[in-house]
C-alpha cells in the first residue's frame, strides 16, 4: 500500500489533459476559424471535467497517506 | 471565412488520438488500483485487531498471575504469622522450662544440703529417692528444652525461607503490576489507533467509490468527445486533401 501509487496516477492522468490541451493550443497560430473555437470549447469541457478526477484521487492520496502514517504507529 | 491548415489538423489529431490511448483503461486503472488499496488496508486494520486482542490477551495473563501471587502472598503471610505464634508458644515453654529446671536445681540443692545432715539410713534413703525423682526431671526438662530449641531453630529457618518467598513474590507481583499498566496504556493506544484506522479506511472506500466513478464517467465522455472530434478533424484533413488534388 503505498499513497505515491495513486498519487502518481492522478500526476499522469494530469499530464494527459494537459498534453491534449497544450496539443490543441499549439496548433491554434495555424487553425483560427470558428470550428477551432468549437473543438477548444470542447476541449476545456475535457478539462474542466477531468477537476473532479483529480480532486476525488487527491482525496484519496490524502486518506490514504494519514492511514499510512497511523498504521506506522508503534505501541 | 476558414483558416486552418492540414498541419494543425494533422497536430490536432495526434493531441487527440494520443489523448485516447493515454485515457482509455483511465477507469480500469483506478478500479484495479483501489481494489489493490482496499485489500492491502483490510489486512492492515486485520493485523491492527490482532495486535488489540494479543494486548487483551496479555492482560489477562498478568492478571490471572496476579491473583495467583496474591494468593500466594496471602498464604505466606498465614504461615509466617502461625509460625511466628508457634516459635513465641515454645519460647515461653522453655521460659517455663527454664523457671522449672531453675525450681528443682534449688530444691535438689536444698536437699542435698538436708542430705548431709540427715541422722539415719531411712532419712538418707528418702532425700536420696526425692534428690533422683528432681534429677530425673530436670533431665527430663532440659531434654524437653533441647527439643524445643531445636524446633525454635528449625521454625526460624522455616520463617526466614517465608519471609525470602514473601519478598520475592512481592517483588514478582510489583513487576506484574508494572507490566500490566504498561500493557493497558498498550491496549488503550493499540484500541485508538484500531478505531482511527477503521475511521479513515470507511473514508478511504468511500473516496475511492468516489474516484472510480468519476474515472469511469470522465473516461466515456472523454472517449466520445476526444472521438467525435478526431473523427471530425479527419474529415476536415479528407476535405482538404481532396480540395488540394483538384487541379485548375
Amino acid at each position: 500500500m503505498n499513497a505515491g501509487e495513486i498519487y502518481r496516477d492522478v500526476e499522469s492522468f494530469q499530464l494527459s489533459v494537459k498534453k491534449l490541451s497544450n496539443g490543441i493550443n499549439s496548433a491554434s497560430t495555424l487553425w483560427n476559424d470558428k470550428k477551432f473555437l468549437e473543438l477548444s470549447a470542447s476541449v476545456r469541457t475535457i478539462a474542466l471535467m477531468s477537476k473532479s478526477v483529480i480532486l476525488s484521487g487527491e482525496h484519496c492520496c490524502s486518506s490514504l497517506r494519514r492511514f499510512e502514517a497511523i498504521a506506522e504507529e508503534r505501541y | 471565412m476558414v483558416t486552418v491548415t492540414t498541419e494543425a489538423l494533422q497536430a490536432v489529431k495526434t493531441a487527440l488520438a494520443d489523448f485516447r490511448t493515454d485515457v482509455g483503461r483511465i477507469s480500469w486503472q483506478a478500479r484495479s488500483r483501489a481494489q489493490d488499496i482496499e485489500e492491502k488496508c483490510i489486512l492492515t486494520v486485520s493485523e491492527a485487531r490482532k495486535d488489540v486482542q494479543q494486548a487483551e490477551e496479555e492482560i489477562r495473563n498478568l492478571e490471572q498471575k496476579i491473583k495467583e501471587l496474591d494468593s500466594r502472598i496471602h498464604q505466606i503471610r498465614k504461615d509466617v504469622e502461625t509460625t511466628r505464634e508457634g516459635i513465641a508458644a515454645k519460647k515461653r515453654k522453655v521460659e517455663e522450662l527454664d523457671s522449672r529446671i531453675h525450681a528443682l536445681n534449688r530444691q535438689a540443692a536444698s536437699l542435698r544440703r538436708a542430705l548431709s545432715n540427715a541422722e539415719d539410713d531411712k532419712e538418707k534413703n528418702g532425700i536420696t529417692s526425692d534428690i533422683d525423682q528432681m534429677e530425673r526431671e530436670t533431665r527430663y526438662c532440659e531434654s524437653e528444652k533441647a527439643s524445643l530449641m531445636a524446633r525454635i531453630r528449625d521454625e526460624e529457618n522455616q520463617m526466614h525461607t517465608l519471609e525470602q518467598e514473601l519478598r520475592n513474590c512481592n517483588a514478582r507481583r510489583e513487576e506484574c503490576q508494572n507490566e500490566l499498566n504498561r500493557q493497558k496504556n498498550r491496549y488503550e493506544k493499540l484500541k485508538d489507533k484500531l478505531h482511527r484506522l477503521q475511521n479513515v479506511f470507511s473514508n478511504l472506500q468511500s473516496e475511492l467509490r468516489e474516484y472510480i466513478d468519476a474515472a469511469k464517467k470522465f473516461e466515456i465522455t472523454a472517449e466520445n468527445t476526444a472521438e467525435k472530434d478526431k473523427n471530425a478533424v479527419e474529415r476536415c484533413i479528407a476535405y482538404i486533401d481532396t480540395y488540394m488534388s483538384i487541379s485548375l
